[in-house]
C-alpha cells in the first residue's frame, strides 16, 4: 500500500489502514518517544497519545512535505507537552569539570545505537530535551526556545553541558571496554 | 555554513533510522482510545462544508415551511380575498373592464374545486385538467365546462355581459344552485359541437386559446387545489410510544480460536423477549417535515442455561442430639446434574434525532422515519460462558473488577420506521409505528473474544399529543 492510499484510508476512519500506518511508523516513532521521555511506560504513552493526534487530525496534512517528517513533529510535540517546564529549568548538574577538548569521531563509531540510546537517556530531563531537538532532530536554539519556552541562551548552555556529559560517559565508556 | 558538532553528527546519524519493534497492544490501546466520539469529531471535520450546507438547507426548508402562507389550511383558500373583490367591481362594470374569457381546461374526467365564496359568486366550478383529445366526432354532444371563477354575474346576463364572444352561441345552463350558506353555485355549459365556441376551439391549438380567451392574471385561478386539512404552519406534538421488540442477535468470534466458543454461547443463550419505550417531541412543519428527538430506553433480555452434568457439592453439616446440642460434624457429598439458569439482560438509553415527512387524510396520518440514535448508556447484567474455561461466569456493568466483556457505551445506532396515526380529538392520536433499530458496532470490547450485535424490530404502539 503506497503512502498515499494509506493516508487516505485513514482520512476514511479505514480500521486497516490505521493499522498499517502504526505498524509502519510506530517503531521509529517509539525510539523518538523513548529519547524524550524518563522511562519505557512514559515513552509508550506518548507514542500512544501521538498516534491519536495523527488519525484525529491527518486531514490536516497537506501532501507537499514528508509525512514522516509530520508525523514526528506531532510524537516530538506531545512529548514536550508530557513536560513541565519546572522539571528540568533549575537543574544542576556538575559538569563543568569535564574537558573541553573534543572526542576523535571514530569513537562513536564503535557505539551500537542502543548504547547511544542509554547514553542519552542518562542525561538529565532539561538536558535530553535540549540535545534531543538540537542535535538530532535539527532544530535551531530560536525554536527550541519557543517550543519549550526557555530562553536561547538556555538552550545553548543546556547544550554544552549534555555535549560535555555526553562526552565524559562515552570516555567512561571507553575506559570500560579497554 | 556551520559545521556541525562530532557528537551531534553520530548521534543524529546513526538514530535517524533507528527503530524498536513497538509493543502491538499500543495500538489496541489507540483504537480503544479513539472510540465513535473521536471517529464522528473526524469526520465532521472532514466534511464540515458538506454537513454546515446540508444542516443550512433543511433548516431553510423548515422555515419556509414553518412560516409560509401555503393554502394548506381550512381558513385558506386558493383565491384571495382582495381577488375576488376585484372580480366583482369589474364585473358590477362591465362595460369599463377590457374583459376576456378564461381559458377552458377540458377534461374527460372533470373534478370539483371550491373556490371563493362571495354572494353571486361562482364558487364551486368544474375543472377540466387536460384538453379533449381532437378525435371527437362531430356528432358527438361534449359536454365543455368553463371556468367562470371570480365574476359575480347574473345567470340572465351571461352571455352578453362577460362572455359576449359567446353572445351567439348556444349556451344552455344545465345546472345552477346556491347553497344559502355558503352561496355555492355550479355551473357547466352544455354546448353542442357544431354551434358552440368550445368545439370550435378544440381545432385549434392550446396556445391559440391561451392568447384568445385568457382573463388577466389576476382574475385567473392559479391554485386549483383543495384545501387539505394536515397541520397549520409548524406543531408541536409529545409522543409516548411502548414497544415489544425482537432482538436478533449476530455473535461472530474475534478469530478462528473462538469458533468453539460462540458455538458454545449459542448453544446455552438464548434470546426471551424485548421492549423499549420512548419519550420524544415532533416538530411537524406545515409541509409535512418532522423532526423528532427524545429519549428512548430499551432492554433486551436472554436467558443463559447452563448444565453441569457432573456437578458435586459438599456441605458440612451439624449432627445434634435430641436437645439440639451439637454432637458432631460429619461432611456430605452430593453428586448430580446442576442446571443454572440467568437471566440477561442489556439496557440501553439512546438520544433518537429522526427526520420524517408526515402524510395526513382526514383522521389518518401516515409517516416515514429514519435517523441516528446516539448511545447515551449501556447497561448489562447476567452470566455466560467464559471465554477460557466454557464455565459460568457473571457480568455486570455495576460491577468493576468483573469481566470487562462490554462496552460502556455503543456509539452510534440507526432507526428506521412507518407511523400510522389516529386522530381521536384535535389535541390527541393514536400510534402505531413498525420500526427497525440497529447498533453497527459490537456491544463487546474489541479485545473480547467476539463481537455481538444486535438488530432490533418492533410495533411501537402509542399516544400522541398535540402541545
Amino acid at each position: 500500500m503506497t503512502e498515499k492510499e494509506l493516508i487516505k484510508g485513514c482520512l476514511r476512519e479505514n480500521r486497516k489502514c490505521q493499522q498499517e500506518l502504526f505498524r509502519r511508523y510506530a517503531g521509529k516513532m517509539l525510539v523518538v518517544c523513548q529519547r524524550y521521555a524518563r522511562h519505557q511506560m512514559e515513552a509508550e504513552d506518548i507514542l500512544q497519545d501521538a498516534f491519536i493526534k495523527i488519525f484525529d487530525n491527518i486531514s490536516k496534512f497537506e501532501s507537499k512535505g514528508s509525512f514522516e517528517g509530520w508525523i514526528r513533529r506531532i510524537v516530538i510535540n506531545t512529548a514536550l507537552k508530557n513536560y513541565s517546564k519546572k522539571s528540568f529549568k533549575n537543574e544542576q548538574i556538575g559538569v563543568e569539570h569535564v574537558p573541553e577538548k573534543a572526542l576523535e569521531p571514530s569513537i562513536y563509531g564503535h557505539l551500537h545505537e542502543e548504547e547511544l540510546m542509554n547514553l542519552i537517556l542518562q542525561l538529565p530531563d532539561g538536558y535530553r530535551l535540549v540535545f534531543n531537538l538540537y542535535a538530532v532532530e535539527g532544530y535551531s536554539h530560536r525554536e527550541i526556545a519557543d517550543m519549550i519556552g526557555i530562553q536561547e541562551s538556555t538552550s545553548r548552555s543546556q547544550l554544552v553541558k549534555a555535549r560535555k556529559l555526553l562526552q565524559q560517559k562515552i570516555i567512561e565508556l571507553q575506559k570500560v571496554a579497554v | 555554513m556551520n559545521r556541525r558538532h562530532p557528537t551531534d553528527k553520530a548521534f543524529s546519524e546513526r538514530l535517524e533510522h533507528y527503530s524498536l519493534e513497538p509493543p502491538m497492544d499500543i495500538w489496541n490501546r489507540i483504537d480503544q482510545k479513539r472510540d465513535w466520539r473521536h471517529k464522528l469529531s473526524n469526520h465532521l471535520r472532514l466534511k464540515w462544508l458538506v454537513y454546515t450546507v446540508s444542516t443550512f438547507a433543511i433548516c431553510l426548508v423548515t422555515l419556509v415551511s414553518l412560516f409560509s402562507d401555503l393554502s394548506k389550511s381550512i381558513n385558506h383558500f386558493p383565491i384571495p380575498l382582495a381577488k375576488a373583490e376585484r372580480a366583482q367591481l369589474v364585473a358590477d362594470q362591465p362595460e369599463k373592464a377590457n374583459l376576456e374569457i378564461p381559458a377552458p381546461t377540458f377534461s374527460n374526467h372533470p373534478k370539483e374545486v371550491n373556490t371563493a365564496s362571495t354572494t353571486g359568486v361562482f364558487t364551486s366550478t368544474s375543472i377540466p385538467t387536460s384538453p379533449i383529445p381532437t378525435t371527437i366526432t362531430s356528432t358527438q354532444q361534449e359536454e365543455i365546462l368553463l371556468i367562470a371563477p371570480t365574476i359575480r354575474i347574473d345567470e340572465d346576463d351571461l352571455a352578453t355581459t362577460v362572455y359576449p364572444n359567446l353572445a351567439q352561441e348556444e349556451i344552455v345552463i344545465i345546472e345552477g344552485s346556491t347553497s344559502s350558506s355558503e352561496s355555492n353555485e355550479s355551473i357547466s355549459l352544455n354546448v353542442q359541437k357544431e354551434n358552440t365556441l368550445a368545439v370550435e376551439l378544440l381545432s385549434n391549438d392550446w396556445k391559440g386559446l391561451e392568447t384568445n380567451y385568457t382573463l388577466g392574471d389576476e382574475l385567473r385561478i392559479t391554485d386549483t387545489e383543495c384545501a387539505k386539512f394536515g397541520p397549520k404552519k409548524g406543531q408541536l406534538f409529545i409522543d409516548f410510544i411502548l414497544s415489544p421488540d425482537i432482538a436478533l442477535r449476530e455473535m461472530s468470534p474475534k478469530n478462528a480460536e473462538y469458533n468453539d466458543y460462540v458455538w458454545a454461547r449459542e448453544v446455552s443463550e438464548k434470546s426471551v423477549f424485548a421492549y423499549s419505550a420512548a419519550l420524544r417531541m415532533s416538530v411537524v412543519s406545515g409541509m409535512g417535515f418532522v423532526m423528532r428527538s427524545g429519549i428512548s430506553y430499551s432492554q433486551i433480555n436472554e436467558k443463559f442455561e447452563h448444565i453441569d452434568e457432573n456437578y458435586e457439592r459438599t456441605e458440612i453439616i451439624k449432627i445434634t442430639n435430641s436437645l439440639g446440642e451439637v454432637i458432631g460434624m460429619d461432611t456430605v457429598t452430593e453428586y448430580g446434574t446442576r442446571i443454572r439458569t440467568t437471566h440477561n439482560r442489556f439496557q440501553t438509553l439512546d438520544l433518537p434525532l429522526i427526520v420524517g415527512y408526515e402524510l395526513y387524510y382526514d383522521k389518518f396520518a401516515f409517516s416515514i422515519n429514519a435517523g441516528p440514535y446516539f448511545n447515551l448508556s449501556f447497561r448489562q447484567k447476567g452470566s455466560f460462558l467464559s471465554p477460557t474455561n466454557l464455565q459460568p461466569i457473571s457480568f455486570s456493568s455495576n460491577d468493576p473488577d468483573g469481566i470487562k466483556a462490554f462496552k460502556k457505551q455503543l456509539g452510534l445506532g440507526w432507526y428506521g420506521s412507518l407511523g400510522f396515526q389516529y386522530r381521536l380529538d384535535n389535541k390527541v392520536s393514536l400510534l402505531i409505528e413498525p420500526y427497525f433499530k440497529i447498533y453497527p458496532k459490537s456491544f463487546t470490547n474489541e479485545n473480547f473474544a467476539v463481537r455481538q450485535r444486535y438488530f432490533t424490530t418492533g410495533l411501537s404502539l402509542g399516544i400522541r399529543r398535540q402541545l
